[in-house]
């Protein structure tokens, strides 16, 4: 049995992925096959995404938000301009969120309990479980 | 054997017996990535959904299913 085990999180889970974006303030999203994405002047860009978030949803200026899936995990697909807007921590929040949504999905399919959330002072979310 | 012995036995016969339950604990930190306080058999495939790609979990999931078929 090993102690403290790190895992870096990667996105597979449509849906876990659906729950974060809907925390960040995104509850609209498309799914699909090779979905076009748009620039802020409703331009068409070359890239095409499995799941988007339209322009309109993040600002009057943005670019469409996209994920793309590559191999088993998706990749986001974000202009430099939406990083600025949206701040630099606006990924690894997504990242959080979608690995705690992963976790309770997971985990509640495998009959665990959640018995303790606690959102610690450096931003983690510390999750006990029982079987 | 005495009645106090007896006793002792069936308590110790009793606690062998019990099942205890499983706890774990999940830290998902602020970029995302998960601390898991205890890597045991029944978290693994969880571990793996997390990342499929980590060889580590890999690695201890052959391990712990070996044999099983």
């Amino acid at each position: 049995m090993s102690h403290f085990t790190t895992i870096k999180t990667k996105i597979t889970d449509s849906n876990a992925l659906r729950k974060a974006l809907k925390d960040l303030g995104y509850p609209i999203i498309e799914e699909g096959h090779n979905l076009p994405l748009y620039g802020y002047q409703g331009d068409k860009r070359p890239q095409t995404a499995n799941i988007v978030v339209r322009r309109k949803y993040i600002s009057a200026a943005s670019n469409d938000l996209g994920f793309i899936k590559v191999g088993i995990a998706y990749e986001m697909i974000i202009s430099e301009y939406d990083v600025d807007l949206l701040g630099s921590d606006f990924v690894n929040n997504l990242m959080q969120r979608y690995a705690y949504h992963k976790v309770l999905s997971e985990t509640k399919s495998q009959k665990w309990t959640k018995v303790k959330e606690e959102n610690m002072q450096d931003g983690t979310i510390k999750l006990v479980l029982t079987k | 054997m005495s009645k106090k012995g007896f006793i002792e036995h069936k308590m110790t016969q009793e606690t062998k017996n019990k099942v205890f339950p499983t706890r774990v604990t999940f830290f998902v930190e602020p970029d995302g990535n998960v601390t898991i306080d205890k890597l045991f058999s029944e978290v693994l495939p969880l571990a793996l959904s997390l990342n499929p790609d980590d060889k580590r979990i890999e690695k201890f999931l052959s391990y712990h299913n070996r044999g099983k078929h």
